[in-house]
């Protein structure tokens, strides 16, 4: 009896618990987001000026895995916000939830709740989110409730086919396969051997995009390899690239296991060029400095880059985060929040259908270089080689969608 | 396929299953006494991969062979297996082994997120422990790592079936899991036996740290789980409980997995667990061991 | 005798409708401003994540057995449903017999998947069988990993949002209610008796492999209708969901809920499924926080927190009307 009792009442805390919960998260949620806007306009010295303040949602994989992303994503976003509201421009930027970027911890049950939880505050636009798993069930939401979302790190070419006001800053996988086989040729590399892992779209699709550019570009694909995103283990595929006699490797992947590859490869005996995308950056180099030589990856920006606005990004960014977390992934934020408020500019207003229409079609200049955002919300950018010298990543040409330049 | 490439998957094989062996050895010492999964062991070799990281600058800085840090690994290490088996494990042994094992779960969850929050979830690469050359036999890279790790694995393994067989403490830990209420009544402290079990376990659990660090020289806080999964496997297929089928199991392991890759990459992982699922349904106590009937 | 029983029924469906339409009544008026459709959302996964956890429970609990590929019938039902409504869509169907076919269909490919399963790995028990239920789930997240029409590894995406949350409600007020059927019928008491004394219910002539078979399948057909509510929620999935980490956080849920209670089920899935909500700021130690809770109520209330208590609310209105009786539901 006393026990049943105590059950009860446990239930009944727990559940009771649950509602206040929900309510006193979205209370303390609603507060924390007015009460950072104030301090926010008072630390930026002038006090924004009602319908001049775009409010942004950001959502990035703050823990689990990819934890590394988040934490670039989150510095960059608020170095952008404050360069911003520093700056003389017309729009400023508030970040809601009180600066902080929601976290999916890279996983889709998580996306759709980060994202509705921005949505209390409603924010005239999403940033968001990096990987296209998690980014695909936001944007099918963000299409239905007509909310702008700027996706960051999402290279699947379904996200932006998703509704009209659905944008992103990087490019798609499609593109990016299409630049590296691009590359391969002009390299003059004739027997590329490719391993991607097989439970990932970013892997997948810069896959397919290799191979179907490759027959046109005269590489001859001898072998391709499967692997997991978990795997640390590639002596088997290594030795089957070595086996074939092939001159090139390509390893889309994301950069976690990016030494582990390349040391099986150069163990294995393998030493031919190996090139990865975007996801190579960033990858730690520490002890393999020898064996990332001839080592090659596509990217939004070089960190060498000596345009101003690289060189801005990297040199402010290393001074206040250090350059553990300097990755493409901090960029294509920093950038974001820049693309917002030149959208504002251009469609005149901060609210979202005016950013919507300022985002269409738009020509923007940032770290990620001079870009237009095309019919489907998709940036046509060119694409920085970068290669490694010594560990170091190191810029070697950049390849515009027409042709070469340097 | 050319004969080279036959003989290189074999080294290939030997060179992951030699790791798989050493990490199984600790799951089948621990499985073996106290009769729990203790799904923590794969943190454990992360936590040992961790305090590798840190302590072999440290090491090479005071002009010592970066191996030594092995020693500091194993410190840590059982001692971190010791807390965990007092603070988590003791508490709910009596509870039987759903407890148990929902336990080890929740300790595998902890360990790796509290590593998260320590180290940053950043993968890291491990300096360099072993500076062995690769050497050339019959067309095949056979580095030599893999001659010492199977090494390493043959001496621990000998050294441990001494210590089980010919020492007080070993046969205690021998009987512990046949009759525990018996050993009890012939003055067998089994909180102590169960407690020396995990600190050894945990002990063997840094040294495949080392040699995993070798091989694959990266730590992340999630390194354990997958590995410790695949261990598993080669334990029980070896035969879970006993010392060498932990080496035979891991080695099998490692060359069906790279022989699969060679020809069907994407269902690599399926084939090993349906390794294991036929191995329980046909032979649960493993190639080594004995069948042995359910008491009633 | 009948007619209490069916005055029981009657109370329990009022209960059930009364706390749909505080729902609604929440809902409707924006009681919660901005954050309804946040809310909402919240509520729909506690929707499908107390089908999956009862479901599991329906193992774990009342057959005593331990299994951690619960996710593996999740995607087996997640996948089916996805491709059965895609294919059904744009047929004319009214989107809520869809989303009723579609997830029928998921629950029964799922149980068709429990079969397969069940057969040889419930001749194993304990330990390995946990084990071996995770390498089943393995194996089945490696062919959607494998299967061009799961999409191959990637990503499956536009499948229609069906998951409303009023739908979600009644059909998850339903699969409990079978389920708790299910427990409470002569099969549901065999199994409880197989759990009790695995030896002397076969001594005593129950087809054990059969009992325990079945269960599984129930078990597996209402965690793939779980899987299609997921599904058609999220709207795109990749087979990584369906790691052993879900399985894991499934079976975390029964045990802190209790094994051997649908209640605690319940409870502990709609607690914990937004737990991760709740602590949204302390973001970074969210997981943490979840593995100390799950070592603690081991350490103090192994049975979980409910133990094997159920929730009755024909006794509680028998307590509150002072009517002596001692018949629960």
């Amino acid at each position: 009896m006393k026990k049943r009792l105590f059950s009860l009442v446990l239930a009944a805390a727990m559940s009771a618990s649950l509602l206040a919960g929900c309510s006193s998260s979205a209370q303390q949620g609603a507060a924390g987001g007015s009460t950072s806007g104030d301090t926010k306009a008072a630390a930026s010295g002038a006090p924004a000026k009602e319908g001049k303040t775009i409010k942004v949602g950001v959502i990035a994989p703050l823990t689990g895995g990819s934890a590394i992303y988040g934490e670039g994503a989150q510095n960059a976003v608020t170095m952008a916000a404050e360069e911003i509201n520093k700056s003389d421009s017309e729009y400023k930027i508030e970040i809601v939830n009180g600066g902080k970027a929601e976290d999916d911890a890279s996983d889709a049950k998580q996306a759709i709740n980060a994202y509705n939880s921005l949505m209390k505050e409603s924010p005239d636009a999403v940033v968001g989110s990096f990987f296209s798993s998690v980014t695909l069930p936001i944007a099918e939401q963000a299409t239905k409730d007509n909310m702008l979302l700027l996706a960051t790190g999402a290279t699947n070419k379904d996200v932006t086919l998703k509704g009209p006001t659905i944008f992103r800053d990087c490019f798609i996988d499609p593109y990016q396969g299409k630049m590296a086989a691009q590359f391969a040729k002009e390299k003059g590399w004739k027997k590329a051997a490719i391993i991607y892992a097989k439970d990932d779209d970013y892997s997948n699709g810069l896959k397919d995009a290799f191979i179907e550019n490759a027959k046109e570009a005269g590489i001859e694909v001898v072998y391709t390899g499967e692997c997991t995103t978990k795997d640390t283990d590639f002596s088997s595929q290594t030795s089957q690239v070595v086996a074939k006699g092939a001159d090139f490797l390509f390893y889309p992947a994301f950069l976690d296991t990016v030494p582990l590859l390349v040391g099986a490869a150069r163990d294995a005996g393998f030493d031919g060029a190996i090139m990865g995308g975007d996801g190579w950056d960033g990858a730690d180099t520490k002890g393999f400095e020898d064996k990332f030589n001839n080592c090659y990856f596509t990217n939004h920006y070089s960190s060498e880059d000596t345009a101003p606005a690289v060189s801005n990004f990297v040199n402010k960014y290393t001074e206040k985060y250090g350059k553990e977390s300097l990755n493409a992934c901090a960029a294509l934020y920093y950038d974001a929040i820049y693309m917002l408020a030149e959208a504002a500019k251009n469609g005149g207003a901060s609210d979202t259908s005016s950013l919507v229409k300022g985002m269409t079609g738009m020509t923007f200049t940032g770290v990620g270089g001079t870009f237009t955002i095309d019919k489907n919300g998709d940036p046509e950018k060119s694409v920085a080689i970068n290669t490694f010298d010594n560990g170091k990543v190191k810029w070697l040409m950049t390849l515009s969608p027409e042709g070469t330049k340097k | 396929m050319t004969f080279s490439l036959f003989f290189q998957s074999v080294i290939n094989g030997l060179n992951q299953g030699a790791i798989y062996a050493l990490i199984a050895l600790g799951y089948t010492m621990v499985y073996g006494i106290i009769r729990m999964i203790n799904f923590a062991h794969g943190d454990f070799i992360m936590i040992g991969a961790y305090t590798l990281f840190y302590t072999i600058p440290l090491m090479v800085n005071a002009g010592m062979p970066a191996w030594l840090s092995v020693l500091a690994a194993i410190i840590v290490c059982a001692l971190v297996g010791v807390v965990v088996e007092v603070v988590a494990y003791k508490p709910v042994r009596q509870a039987g082994s759903m407890s148990a094992l929902i336990t080890a779960l929740a300790m595998s969850l902890f360990l790796e997120n509290l590593a998260m929050v320590l180290f940053g979830a950043k993968p890291q690469n491990v300096q360099k422990i072993f500076d062995l050359p690769t050497i050339n036999v019959l067309g095949a890279a056979l580095p030599l790592n893999v001659v010492l790790t199977i090494f390493i694995g043959v001496i621990m393994m000998a050294g441990l079936q001494l210590f089980i067989k010919k020492t007080k403490m070993g046969k205690a830990m021998r009987s512990v899991p046949q009759d525990r209420d018996a050993s009890v009544l012939v003055g067998i402290n089994v909180n102590k036996v169960i407690t020396v079990t995990f600190a050894i376990g945990s002990a063997l659990a840094a040294v495949a740290a080392l040699m995993y660090c070798t091989k694959y020289p990266r730590v992340t806080n999630d390194m354990g789980s997958m590995m410790g999964l695949k261990a598993f496997i080669a334990a029980v297929l070896g035969g879970i409980g006993i010392i060498p089928g932990a080496m035979l199991g891991g080695i099998l392991v490692g060359l069906i997995e790279i022989f699969v890759k060679l020809f069907a990459p994407g269902w690599y992982e399926a084939i090993t667990y349906a390794i294991l699922i036929v191995i329980l349904l046909v032979k649960p106590s493993g190639i080594l061991g004995k069948n042995v009937g359910e008491k009633v | 005798m009948e007619k209490q029983i069916k005055r029981s029924y009657l109370l329990n469906v009022l209960g059930v409708l009364f706390v749909f339409l505080l729902f609604v009544l929440l809902f409707e008026n924006r009681v919660f401003g901005a954050s309804t459709q946040y809310i909402k959302g919240i509520c729909t996964t506690a929707c499908y994540t107390i089908i999956m956890v009862a479901s599991l429970n329906l193992v774990v609990g009342f057959m005593g057995e331990f299994s951690l590929g619960h996710a593996g019938f999740v995607s087996v039902g997640a996948y089916t449903s996805a491709i059965v409504s895609s294919a059904l869509a744009g047929k004319g169907l009214p989107d809520f017999f869809l989303f009723l076919v579609a997830l029928l269909a998921g629950g029964a490919a799922a149980g068709v998947t429990g079969i397969l399963v069940g057969i040889p790995a419930l001749r194993l028990r304990g330990d390995y069988l946990a084990i071996v239920t995770v390498a089943f789930a393995e194996i089945i997240r490696v062919c959607f990993c494998n299967f061009a029409i799961t999409g191959g590894g990637k990503t499956m995406s536009g499948i229609l949002k069906l998951s409303d949350f009023y739908w979600c409600y009644w059909i998850m007020a339903g699969c409990v209610a079978i389920m708790y059927m299910y427990v409470r019928s002569r099969f549901g008491r065999t199994v409880k008796a197989i759990r009790e004394d695995y030896i002397a219910a076969a001594a005593s002539g129950i087809n054990v492999t059969y009992y325990k078979v079945m269960t599984f399948t129930v078990a597996a057909f209402f965690a793939g209708v779980g899987g299609g509510i997921y599904a058609h929620y999220m709207t795109a999935m990749i087979p990584t969901n369906f790691n052993f980490m879900y399985s894991a956080e499934l079976l975390s849920e029964v045990i802190i809920g209790g094994t051997g209670s649908l209640t605690g089920s319940i409870i502990g899935a709609a607690f914990l499924s937004s737990l991760p909500e709740m602590t949204r700021q302390f973001s970074q130690y969210r997981m943490l926080v979840y593995s100390i809770i799950l070592v603690l109520v081991m350490i103090f209330k192994p049975g979980g927190i409910f133990g094997t208590w159920e929730f009755s609310l024909t006794r509680i209105i028998k307590r509150l009307f002072g009517t002596k009786g001692n018949g629960g539901v």
